[in-house]
């Protein structure tokens, strides 16, 4: 094909329509990407702050008398 | 039988049934370049998974008379032939190919950081700036794009859009994509430097996020969507990147996933190299147009380089947390090697200058960016 064959414009301009296309392309993604990461950081941060399972005294005492041996052998 | 008649058997046979007098400078010439590539894969380990079946396969079909790339006399096709064209023709390979590295991909990074998506998108400017210098060299229109894609620095992409567009331009092209891609250290750093100021490669970027398990199990859905939606042409390459990366996070099929980025990538990367090596067969390769492609390759890679730097520094002025201009030059694909560079970079700067997770952001999303770039090509002049 010749360079004269070839319609400058329509190549220019769909070119340009197509590399500004990627960015918008590539932009949706970004901003779903953003909103479901804030969705997901929300459940997360919902997940954490649920009570967690109370230990009981006895488990308390143990815990804590474990931490204190293990400080005395130092 | 007398003696001349036992010569002239022995001329025959030595004419139809060797290849000693059919052989040819070209032909010697493509024996030079495939031990050149295999030289490259086995002493200077670059890109050798590719380079070494590559190189093999040049060498291997350029001696004559070989019943490789053509047809019997029974018009069935030959053994490298039937390689080619199931799996090059039919587009097989390099969806496969696909599918394994999604297989592989932690796209936690990206996830966390979605900015840089925007940087994968300007690192294709290289693909449309070439596409124009191609054609003032007299190629075509589909030619044209196929030469451009090159600089997404995506070897699968690259193979995916040649056969499409511009079949008897593959071996160049994809030889092309895999030398520079495994060139990245060569060609970025200088202009990383160049485009970048002292101050601007210190930046220290904030740590990611962490991501949980079930966003990165979302991402492949909701990649795929959007993709099939907007640029459906390209939904075969994507969509079986993101079933890989399905396959991976989910993590109820840990068997397909290991198969996917094992034992199948290995596979079909043996057929591929072989396959786009074979097509390089002297009489088709020695001409004038795999040379230009070799130097709009380069400057395809610088150009897309400069792009994804460029698009950083212009994110900057709007952001309040800088991102670090180098990890744009990541933004070309090749996965992760220019990812590395960014690090090294970097920390050259600065060794306390931790880049390779933000880089792997728009690496990724480099590979959505050159991919989404075929997909545009595709439906421009597919």
């Amino acid at each position: 094909m010749g360079l004269e064959a070839i319609d400058w414009n329509y190549a220019i301009s769909t070119l340009l329509i197509r590399f500004v296309g990627i960015f918008v392309v590539l932009g949706i993604l970004q901003l779903v990407m953003q909103i479901t990461g804030r969705i997901f950081a929300y459940l997360d941060a919902k997940k954490d702050t649920r009570p967690s399972k109370s230990l009981t005294q006895e488990e308390v005492a143990a815990v804590a008398m474990a931490l204190y041996l293990d400080k005395k052998t130092d | 039988m007398n003696w001349d008649m036992f010569i002239d058997l022995l001329l025959d046979i030595l004419h139809t049934q060797t290849g000693l007098f059919s052989l040819h400078y070209k032909l010697v010439v493509m024996w030079g370049i495939g031990l050149f590539f295999i030289y490259l894969a086995v002493a200077k380990k670059y890109e050798p998974l590719l380079l070494l079946p590559i190189g093999f396969g040049i060498f291997i079909v350029n001696f004559p008379l070989t019943p490789l790339m053509g047809f019997d006399a029974h018009g069935k096709r030959e053994l490298f032939n039937i390689f080619y064209h199931y799996g090059i023709e039919w587009e097989v390979i390099p969806c496969l190919i696909f599918l394994g590295l999604g297989a592989m991909t932690d796209f936690g990074p990206l996830i966390a950081n979605p900015k840089t998506l925007v940087i994968g998108a300007g690192a294709q400017l290289g693909v449309f700036v070439t596409f124009i210098g191609v054609l003032l060299c007299g190629f075509t229109l589909k030619e044209a794009a196929s030469v451009g894609i090159i600089g997404g620095a995506d070897g699968p992409t690259t193979i995916y859009l040649t056969a499409k567009l511009a079949p008897h331009l593959l071996g160049p092209n994809a030889l092309a994509a895999y030398s520079y891609m495994a060139m990245v250290p060569l060609i970025q750093p200088p202009i990383m430097r160049l485009l970048t100021s002292k101050k601007e490669r210190k930046i220290i970027m904030k740590q990611l996020r962490p991501v949980s398990k079930l966003e990165k199990t979302f991402f492949p859905l909701i990649v795929t969507g959007l993709i099939a939606l907007l640029i459906p042409a390209v939904t075969p390459l994507i969509g079986m990147f993101m079933l890989g990366n399905f396959m991976r996070e989910s993590g109820v099929v840990d068997r397909l996933a290991g198969s996917a980025q094992g034992s199948l990538m290995n596979i079909v990367t043996i057929f591929l190299g072989i396959s786009v090596g074979a097509t390089m067969q002297a009489e088709k390769f020695l001409t004038a147009k795999p040379l230009l492609i070799f130097s709009f390759g380069l400057i395809d890679f610088a150009i897309c380089t400069m792009g994804g730097i460029l698009t950083v520094k212009i994110m900057n002025l709007f952001l309040k947390e800088k991102m670090n201009p180098l990890i744009g030059s990541a933004g070309v694909s090749a996965v992760p090697m220019a990812a590395r560079v960014s690090q090294m970079v970097g920390q050259q700067e600065d060794p306390n200058n931790f880049l390779l997770m933000h880089a792997i952001g728009p690496n990724l999303a480099g590979v959505i960016g050159s991919a989404s770039a075929a997909g545009m090509f595709i439906a421009m002049f597919g």
